[in-house]
Formats: C-alpha cells, structure tokens, sequence
C-alpha cells in the first residue's frame, strides 16, 4: 500500500487573491474525486501537486517533500492536464520518448496503452494536425508512462469518446487494485465501473471531505 | 464598423502586441539608440549647440539616409509580421466563429474595420510619421512626411485587403503539410533540439534579423578593425553586442518552453540536465558565430571571445525567469548587463565575465527553475 499525499498549510495566491488556503489533509491510496465550482482552485490544486506552480506550505507523500526532495518526488506522481498545449510540431511518438527517457520507463507498458486507446495510427504525425480528443488521449497516455504511484488527471472525461472512457477505466482500476493513489477532478460522475474511493469538495479555497450516504 | 473595428483590435491587434512586443521594444531602442546617440551626439559641434538639441535630434533622426533606411526595412518586415500573424491565428480554432459571422457584414464594412485593426498594429510606425510631419512644417521639405504617409496608406490597404480575402475567399483545409516537419518526423528530437525545431519553423524572422547583426559586426570587423591596437577588446565588445541582439532569441526560448514545455518541470530531471539542454541549445544556436571568431582571430581570443557570447546567451536565457514574461523588464536587465560586459570587456576581464555570467545564469536557474506562479500562458 502506497502513502498518502500529505498536505499542510498550503496557500495558493493570483496576484491578491488567494485561491487555496488549506490547513491540513490527507489523500489516501485509492481514487479521490475532487468535485468544485468553476474557478474554485481544482486544476491549480493538482499543478501544485505536480510540481507545476510555486505555493506556500508543505506536500510531502511518505517523507518525500516536494519541494525539498524535488526529483524523488516527480519519480512519484504524473500529470495530465485538463487541456494539454504541447508543442505543436512534434509528433505523439516525440513526447512518448521523450517522457520514456525521462521516466526510465518500460517501453512494453507505453505499447500495451496505445494499443487499448488505438493511438498507432496517429503518434507519428505532428500535434497539430490532433483533434482535441487525440490530444486528450495523448495527455492521459504521457500520465501512465512509467510507474508512478500517484497520478493526478484533470478532468480526464472531457473530449473523450465512450470507448476511451471506458479503457481509462479499466487503467484506473488497475492502479487502483495495485494500491496506487488516483487524484481525479471532473465536473461529471465518473462512469460507474470505476471504484471512487473518497470524494471531497473545494469550496472558498479550502478543501473537505464530502460524506455520500 | 466601429463595433467590428474594436473587437479586430482586442483580439487580432492586442494579442500581435503581446507577441511580438519584445521585437518591436528592441527595434525601436536599437534604432533610436542610434539615431539619438550615434548620429546626434556625433555632430553637434558648436557650442551653442544645447539650445537646439531637440531640434538638432528631430533634423539628425530624419535626415539619415541609414535611419530611413532602417525604419523602412524594419516597416516592411513589421507588415509581413502582422499579416502572417492574423493568417496564422486564423487556422485557430478559437477564431473559426469569424467565419460565419464577420463574413455576413457588407465587405466595405470589413475592409475599413480590418484598416483601422491594421492603423492600430501599425501604431509605432505613426508615431515616425508624426515625426516626420513635425520635420516638414519646421523646414518646408515635405518629400519624407510624403513618402511615409503613402507607406503607411499602401501597406494599411493591403493588409486590409488580404484580411477580408483570407476570411471571405479562401478555402480553408486545403493547407499543405511543412516541409520541415514532415522531414525531421521521424527524427528523435532530444529536448535541446526541439527548441531550435521551433526556431526554424516559427521564428525564421527574428532568427535571420540576429544572425544579420552578427554578420554585420564580423563585416565592421573585416573592413575598419581589422588592425586595431587591441584586438582582444575588440572580440570580447563584438561579442557582448552578439549577446544583446540573441537575448531576443534567448527571450523567445523562454517563452516556448513556459507555453509549450512547461510539463518537463514535471519530469523526474535534474536542474543539472535541463540547464545542460537549456546550454547545449544555445552552443548549437551559436555555432555560425564560433566559425566567425576563429575566421577573424587568433584561436585564444576566438574562443574568449565565443565563451562570452555563449555565457552571456546562457544568462540572457535565464534571466527570463526575473522578468516573468515581460518584455520590458527583460530588456531592461539585457541592457543592465551590456553595459557591464562591455567595461569588462574594454577592462580586459573576459574570464571574470565569463565565469560570472556562467555563476549566475546557473544560480538563476536554481533557483527559479521550480518556481513559477502560472502554467503555460495559453
């Protein structure tokens, strides 16, 4: 069983305002569905998880502090972003290599996920020429590259077609099974074969746990 | 029209300011840098000269053969800049509701809303023609405020002109694949060489305007310093001025890897690795220069001279990350440091410069590598 994400005292701010302001929590292994408004700080709360974007306050996950131990903590955790803006000009198979380097990753894992989201076709011409779900699909699959523990999906749902949700599905309740953390933030229910483990709320910047009878 | 003209200016006019306003801010201090310092300075002998200083920089920046020939050369690239632009953001997807809904207004209304968004972009070349007006009542020579008005006229009309076609007459989705991209596809691009990947592609422009600067001052060199007393001083001041016109490049690095690579800050690299890429790109970029140096000196100055133009890129790189995206504070710390690398470099302390620059671009990056507050400005 994987640790958990540990957060304390984090405070986010866009110039004067402050978008997140939370005391304490913990994410524990399993799936966490992070429901909120528009704005309510959801994709800057996972960027931060990721390593993207400076905030005061502490992340650690079992020890590994994200800012202090900077590398062992991005061995940890992949990202997909809610709308990727990847270079245009490089092609799905340049970023896969790219993050397969990078990750030290097995190449055999990458091939098995674009053989479920039927990516052959399109990797090797350039970005640009992707429609929004085939960039969607190439975020996801660039998140599984490797083996994190700890994966973070903005809005993962959106663009997709009814067979890809249902093969992300499947990968997530495969992470799940292995004990690994999933951090999920969507403004629709996920599809129901999926195993939601907590669901929490971002609601005036801090963020609580929502109880479901 | 009106209504037209302001959306065509907030959309098309003020995001073609925020992209290309580190190249008009080093244009117009590259030019009037010249104009007020070189030119002016030059030749105000007479004594009572200061009494007519202002009237003396207004005659100086209009009479310059060189001036003019620089404003309208910059101009015209200005224009093809401007319309590649709006033909580029027309493949955006964000922009396909211009396509049916400008296109049902009369094309009279699209042409002149399209002029005034093209009047708008064209606002820094006004501000030459209100000089050249001010110089043509003054002393009664009205062939330059003539010739400026009908460039201002002819270009704003053609680039209204080709607006209205792009969005009313042509047929969209039949673009032709980039050669360049289709060769390099099936290339590996290791990350240092994505960035020249997209200097080739899409930044061919300023790219050839800096290696131009360059040629130029290896020319200078060739033709009136070729026997100067101090040829080390000379390299090293070439080669500060060789980092001050690639900063523009080195801005423009920064600025891709914050849109488009911003996700490596999410990878499991060292700040070792990736400012060895951020390095590598720059020695790659720089390569015409280190040819240039060994061509016009002895090997040891050569080499001093190519490791400040490469330490300086390398700072001018980092940097970016002070001025948070802004043009203007990034030129402000370009200039800041020109000014230190040329005493450096007339001092002879090239390698106290060197080791410097290298010292503080590295310590930059450290420190603010990890560090950003947004993500990828889309």
């Amino acid at each position: 069983m994987r640790d958990n994400i540990i957060i304390r005292g984090l405070k986010k701010r866009y110039g004067f305002k402050t978008v997140l302001h939370i005391q304490e929590y913990r994410f524990e292994p399993g799936l966490t569905w992070i429901v909120g408004k528009n704005g309510s700080g959801k994709s800057t709360l996972l960027k931060i998880l990721a390593g993207l974007l400076d905030f005061e306050g502490q992340v650690n996950i079992g020890g590994v502090d994200l800012r202090k131990q900077a590398l062992a903590y991005r061995r940890l955790v992949s990202f997909s972003e809610s709308e990727a803006n990847l270079p245009p000009f490089l092609t799905g198979n340049d970023l896969i290599r790219l993050f397969e380097v990078s990750r030290k990753a097995d190449m055999q894992r990458s091939e098995r996920f674009i053989d479920d989201f039927g990516m052959h076709d399109f990797l090797a011409y350039p970005i640009q020429e992707y429609s929004a779900g085939m960039v969607k699909k190439l975020s996801l699959l660039l998140a599984f590259i490797g083996s994190p523990g700890y994966f973070l999906l903005d809005e993962p749902f959106i663009t997709l077609d009814s067979q890809a949700i249902a093969r992300l599905g499947d990968w997530l309740n495969a992470e799940i099974d292995r004990g690994n953390t999933v951090l999920l933030t969507s403004h629709q229910e996920p599809p129901g074969q999926i195993a939601i483990g907590q669901r929490c709320r971002i609601e005036n910047g801090a963020l609580g746990q929502i109880t479901v009878p | 029209m009106m209504v037209l003209a302001k959306l065509l200016i907030k959309v098309f006019g003020n995001s073609f300011y925020r992209e290309n306003s580190s190249f008009l801010l080093y244009s117009v201090i590259f030019l009037f840098g010249y104009g007020l310092f070189i030119k002016t300075a030059g030749h105000i002998y007479d004594a009572d000269a200061h009494r007519y200083l202002g009237f003396s920089l207004l005659l100086a920046f209009i009479q310059a053969p060189v001036f003019s020939l620089a404003i309208y050369a910059i101009w015209v690239a200005y224009a093809l800049k401007s319309w590649a632009f709006v033909w580029k953001e027309s493949l955006d997807e964000r922009q396909l509701f211009w396509r049916y809904s400008m296109t049902a207004l009369p094309g009279g209304t699209q042409f002149m809303a399209w002029c005034l968004c093209q009047l708008y972009v064209f606002a820094p070349m006004l501000f030459y023609w209100l000089l050249t007006l001010c110089y043509a009542f003054v002393i009664g020579e009205f062939t330059t405020v003539g010739m400026a008005t009908v460039g201002i006229i002819g270009l704003t009309v053609c680039g209204a002109a080709l607006h209205v076609y792009r969005f009313n007459g042509y047929r969209f989705g039949r673009q032709g694949r980039n050669a360049l991209v289709a060769w390099t596809r099936p290339w590996k691009k290791p990350l240092p060489l994505i960035y020249l990947l997209d200097l080739a592609l899409n930044r061919k422009a300023g790219f050839l305007l800096v290696k131009g600067v360059s040629a130029l001052l290896f020319a200078i060199q060739a033709l009136y310093l070729a026997d100067a007393d101090r040829p080390e001083s000379v390299a090293c001041c070439m080669a500060a001025t060789m980092v001050l016109a690639h900063a523009f490049l080195a801005f423009q690095d920064y600025r891709f890897f914050d849109r488009h690579l911003y996700f490596v800050r999410q990878l499991p690299w060292s700040n070792w690795t990736v400012f060895g890429s951020f390095s590598l790109s720059a020695f790659l970029l720089l390569i015409p220069e280190l040819a240039g140096f060994l061509l016009f000196f002895y090997p040891a100055i050569a080499m001093t001279a190519f490791m400040i133009l490469f330490s300086g890129v390398v700072l001018a790189r980092t940097t970016g990350y002070l001025a948070l995206g802004s043009p203007l504070a990034f030129i402000r710390h370009c200039f800041a440091w020109y000014a230190v690398a040329v005493v450096a470099a007339l001092y002879e302390w090239p390698v106290p410069l060197i080791l410097a620059q290298l010292t503080i671009a590295f310590v930059l990056h450290n420190r603010y590598y990890r560090r950003n507050e947004t993500v990828g400005i889309k």
